[in-house]
């Protein structure tokens, strides 16, 4: 069996997660491995990914909140994800609206007076 | 600004032309940044970030292979 097995801790190295906790979740074959943890639950090549030591005791194909759990166990710092300020309820700024300048007709008149 | 002298028949003239700045390059490794946009601030303040640089750790400032190096190195230890 090879380094990268089921519940194996390691870093995701390439890409947007890059330097964050991630567990392997299912091997796919030798190249490819499905991820989650600190990352977004995704396929990645083994070639971005750096093992650690320890093994958490998760089952195949496990859920998000599982896989959280198990790694706070394991004492691993969690990054929650950003909520946008809509959800969380805090005050959105109203967007401006933009009025479009209604010239007087008055004015229009008059610039016509002058070129004739 | 960049000063041009012309040599003409009669006269010298000189006239300015603006300048884009250089390309940015890797602070590691020296080779020149993919997708970042080399324009004056003040022509590209008003664009969204994701199109002024990538989204990954250290991007804009290293390469992908260089910041793979560091997190290597960080975690090694």
């Amino acid at each position: 069996m090879s380094i990268f097995e089921i519940g194996r801790l390691a870093v995701k190295i390439a890409g947007r997660d890059s330097s964050n906790y991630c567990v392997i979740i299912d091997v796919l074959d030798e190249k490819y491995v499905m991820i989650d943890g600190n990352v977004r639950r995704k396929k990645c090549n083994i070639n971005h990914l750096e093992p650690l030591k320890d093994v958490l005791k998760i089952k195949r194909n496990e859920g998000h909140e599982n896989v959280i759990k198990a790694m706070k166990q394991a004492g691993i710092k969690i990054i929650e994800k950003k909520t946008r300020a809509k959800n969380k309820g805090l005050k959105v700024r109203p967007k401006k609206i933009k009025i479009k300048k209604s010239v007087d007709e008055s004015k229009k008149v008059k610039k016509n007076e002058k070129r004739k | 600004m960049k000063q041009i002298r012309k040599k003409l028949a009669s006269r010298v003239s000189v006239y300015t032309r603006k300048e884009r700045p250089g390309k940015k390059t890797c602070a590691n490794c020296s080779k020149v940044l993919p997708g970042i946009l080399n324009f004056k601030t003040s022509k590209i303040r008003n664009i969204a970030r994701t199109r002024k640089r990538p989204s990954r750790k250290f991007g804009g400032y290293l390469c992908s292979r260089c910041s793979r190096k560091m997190i290597l190195q960080g975690v090694r230890k």
